[in-house]
């Protein structure tokens, strides 16, 4: 009887193995929905920060060509180089890139109460706030994914320092914009990741 | 070209370019519009009299040929002149003596004069003119006939702003952007393109297959940037320019799909099996894939049904009208960005009707319709016979682990 009841742990056991595996498609299929969602939100995002702005960031056609922020991911790869990532890799700059716009979205908020927008229902402060959140479970996502392929966690760099990013109001606003339209591309990146992931990983 | 021969000169004139070379004795003489070239021929070549003539007119024709081909590269054959529609044009006859009677001929034919059409002297003044009024306009003495000038107008128009349209079909690899004018120059127009990403000017390729367009290469994905074309319409009346700008996902706009089959299913008289296949222009289906919609409706009715398919390319209908022939089309789009393709050709099709069987070998050939056969599809049957499958080993494995709990 003992040496069934061994047998019977054994079987339960690789069972649990058994839905370790089979969870990962189900998580890429999960977060390419939840990044799906994201997107439809994410233009709309970003004309929110620009009209909350004012002048001349609320003109049509505004944009920076050429302007980046520094440390902020940048989604832009030539499509053969996205095509030829491998899974470790492409989750990996997934897990980067969360992690960072996490805090490139903290430090946004940050600035935006110094500005003098408050949270409240509905206001631009309160769809960042939640942006913010869901790259928290993007992160979190492909962190798992990587443990459950058994590729190792990257190294991601120390946490921003505010103190290193200038005070000045239009600073402020400029930063913002820049990571609002960062953020809007790389989930437009993430979207064709998972969906490449589904893939190679059909659920 | 006309040629007198004057005693001991010989003179060659060309109306079109207006060259007089004479030749007389050892000297040759070349003259062109107030310009006079003196050429003193040497020694043993000009011993005889028509060894002299025969090297003026060789370097009349030299000469000759050389201003023609010059004129012809700077767009000016003769005397070409372009002038806008609506203008009003006044032709010199270019005669020293301004009391000659001249008549002028357009494109050889005598011309009515009018208010619109009106003799000043041996000036002819052209008003309000239109691209019919675009021709050769020939000064004669009227007496004799002879030509004392003739010049050609083409009548046309500066170009309007040029309307210019960008669209990928073979996303993320290409896009090309295509340019046309809303209203006709009547005049050679040449046209310019100029495209930048971001700061950075990017290359452009002119398509060799269709005319106003060129091919650009997308350098990256998930671009920042935005793109910029810049389209330049030039011509001898004036130019105009016209700037879009978008980002890359705004212009996908796959080409449409193409329906391989469609099988009608024996026994299902209100189905049909639609397959198709991707546009041929769509480079990477496998990592940027297309979603599909199906609209199909019999032929005798106006109301379209629609179906939108995800990841497969094939989709069968269950609510089509018993025996009645169907129009089916389909349409494709990326499934991330961008705007659906136009409806692929339609098919038309029709349920399987069940007939009377006279002959076993008609069975088969009953309720198809043309150009596609209907096929007994083996692909329903397999799904049914798979989860079947997975149901009894299933059941067994099931019944396997009870049996080892109560031994």
């Amino acid at each position: 009887m003992q040496h069934l009841r061994g047998v019977l742990l054994m079987c339960s056991f690789l069972v649990q193995c058994q839905s370790a595996s089979i969870a990962v498609p189900t998580l890429i299929k999960q977060t390419h929905d939840l990044s799906l969602l994201l997107q439809s939100q994410t233009s709309s995002l970003l004309r929110s920060y620009l009209q909350a702005m004012g002048r001349p960031f609320s003109d049509p056609d505004f944009s920076l060509p050429g302007m980046q922020l520094e440390g902020l991911p940048q989604a832009s790869v030539p499509y053969l180089a996205w095509r030829r990532l491998g899974h470790q890799e492409r989750l990996a700059d997934n897990y980067r890139a969360y992690s960072l716009y996490g805090e490139f979205l903290q430090l946004v908020l940050d600035d935006l109460q110094a500005l003098g927008l408050r949270p409240g229902p509905g206001t631009l402060w309160d769809q960042l706030a939640f942006a913010k959140v869901q790259t928290e479970g993007l992160r979190s996502n492909a962190g798992s994914l990587l443990g459950a392929l058994r590729y190792p966690l990257p190294v991601v760099g120390d946490p921003l320092d505010p103190a290193a990013y200038g005070h000045a109001d239009f600073e402020r606003k400029v930063r913002g914009y820049l990571v609002c339209r960062g953020y809007r591309d790389w989930i437009n990146r993430t979207v064709r990741d998972f969906q490449l992931l589904s893939y190679y990983f059909p659920a | 070209m006309t040629a007198w021969s004057h005693g001991k000169a010989l003179e060659f004139k060309s109306a079109l370019i207006c060259i007089q070379c004479r030749a007389a004795g050892d000297k040759v003489a070349i003259i062109w519009q107030h310009w006079q070239l003196s050429l003193l021929l040497r020694g043993a070549t000009v011993r005889a009299f028509s060894m002299a003539n025969i090297v003026a007119s060789a370097y009349c024709v030299a000469l000759a040929v050389l201003v023609m081909c010059t004129r012809g590269h700077s767009g000016q054959e003769g005397r070409k002149y372009y002038k806008r529609i609506g203008s009003n044009v006044t032709l010199q006859c270019e005669t020293s003596d301004s009391h000659t009677s001249v008549i002028w001929r357009f494109n050889g034919h005598a011309i009515g004069h009018n208010e619109d059409q009106l003799l000043q002297g041996t000036n002819l003044t052209l008003r309000n003119i239109d691209s019919i009024h675009s021709g050769t306009y020939s000064c004669h003495e009227k007496h004799s006939g002879r030509l004392k000038n003739q010049i050609t107008i083409q009548v046309g128009n500066p170009p309007v702003t040029p309307t210019v349209l960008c669209r990928s079909n073979a996303y993320p690899e290409t896009f090309y952007c295509t340019w046309q004018l809303s209203s006709p120059t009547y005049i050679p127009t040449e046209f310019d393109i100029s495209v930048r990403h971001g700061e950075k000017e990017i290359e452009t390729i002119k398509d060799p297959n269709h005319k106003n367009r060129c091919n650009i290469r997308f350098l990256e994905m998930f671009s920042t940037s935005k793109y910029m074309v810049t389209v330049t319409a030039r011509n001898a009346l004036g130019s105009n320019s016209s700037t879009i700008s978008f980002n890359e996902n705004a212009i996908v706009k796959p080409d449409p799909p193409e329906i391989i089959e469609v099988n009608t299913i024996p026994d299902s008289p209100r189905r049909l099996e639609v397959k198709w296949r991707n546009p041929l222009t769509w480079p990477e289906p496998d990592s940027i894939p297309l979603k599909y919609f199906l609209r199909y409706k019999p032929v005798i009715l106006d109301d379209w049904q629609h179906v939108e398919v995800t990841d497969v390319p094939f989709h069968t209908i269950t609510d089509a009208y018993i025996g009645k022939e169907h129009i089916i089309q389909v349409a494709a789009k990326d499934s991330e960005v961008g705007t659906w393709s136009e409806w692929s050709k339609a098919v038309h099709a029709t349920p399987w009707t069940p007939t009377v069987p006279v002959d076993v070998s008609e069975e088969k050939t009953s309720s198809v319709s043309e150009p596609l056969t209907g096929t007994t599809p083996s692909v329903g049957d397999n799904r049914q016979n798979n989860s079947s499958i997975r149901v009894e080993s299933s059941m067994t494995l099931f019944l396997g682990m009870i049996m080892i709990l109560f031994i």
